[in-house]
């Protein structure tokens, strides 16, 4: 019992992780990740198909 | 429980900052691997080609312990293959793109240096089907006449035209026709090797066949102007 309400009170004096440590920050960098490579990709697929585009005989 | 985890996620700042940071390092990625990492992948392929290539001349030279033979054989080849070629751009129909001959591996030296490298070759790799596939070396003269001869066909075409840029140091010239049904497009290029050495490329592009790559040591008169 007196473990336990020593675990609390720890728990409850212990400092918060810094926002950049936490989970919501880490999903962020993921997905942020993801959709900047899907978004750079398509981006250089259009640039080629314009380049392309214009050096084709017409 | 899960649910209401990720959509409370998408109400804090961390997330946020994740995902701008995230979606700045994704692209910063991908802007460093076009203009750095596609650059420096083709000039190691390009080192490695010339290394090939550097490599192939040497060989060729050892194997000019016979001479004699070495010589007929190249000739007897270079003229059979022209032949051929000349035969086949007459025939090739339009359209297969399967058909490819591909005059490569063209080796020069700078000025002074060894004379068994100063001697310009060719290969000729003819590809109608890739399990027919054969190769076949041919001197510096046939590799020109081939040239020469598709210059000429070209040049006897209406629809010839012919284009001049200047890329830098090099310069190169473009000529664009059609005969019998074929697309052509030859390119001459000119220009300095890093060693100091003169290059000379011709290339011969078509939908059916494809000849590329010779060197010359020293300064070339090209075949137009």
């Amino acid at each position: 019992m007196g473990d336990q309400l020593k675990q609390e009170a720890d728990e409850a004096t212990r400092e918060p992780a810094p926002w950049w440590k936490g989970a919501d920050f880490r999903s962020g960098i993921a997905l942020g990740c993801a959709l900047g490579l899907i978004i750079s990709v398509l981006f250089v697929l259009w640039v080629m198909n314009l380049f392309e585009q214009a050096l084709s005989p017409p | 429980m899960s649910t209401t985890s990720s959509m409370s996620r998408w109400k804090k700042p961390a997330f946020w900052a994740g995902l701008i940071l995230g979606m700045m390092l994704a692209f910063g990625g991908c802007t460093a691997f076009w203009w750095v990492g596609l650059p420096a992948w083709d000039s190691w392929q390009s080192g490695k080609r010339a290394n090939e290539q550097l490599e192939a001349s040497r060989v060729i030279a050892q194997q000019r312990d016979y001479p004699q033979l070495r010589e007929a054989e190249l000739e007897a080849a270079g003229e059979e293959t022209s032949a051929q070629l000349a035969a086949l751009l007459a025939q090739a129909p339009a359209g297969e793109p399967n058909r490819r001959g591909l005059l490569r591996r063209a080796q020069c030296a700078p000025e002074g240096s060894d004379p068994e490298f100063s001697r310009i070759e060719g290969r000729l790799t003819w590809i109608e089907d890739p399990a027919e596939r054969w190769d076949r070396d041919i001197s510096a003269e046939q590799v020109l006449e081939t040239a020469e001869l598709f210059a000429e066909r070209l040049q006897a075409d209406p629809a010839w035209q012919v284009e001049e840029t200047t890329i830098e140091e090099e310069q190169s010239w473009a000529a664009r026709g059609a005969l019998s049904g074929l697309e052509f497009e030859i390119r001459l290029w000119q220009g300095r090797l890093e060693s100091g050495a003169e290059q000379f490329q011709v290339q011969v592009e078509t939908p059916c066949y494809w000849i590329r790559d010779s060197q010359a040591e020293t300064a070339f008169t090209p075949l137009w102007p």
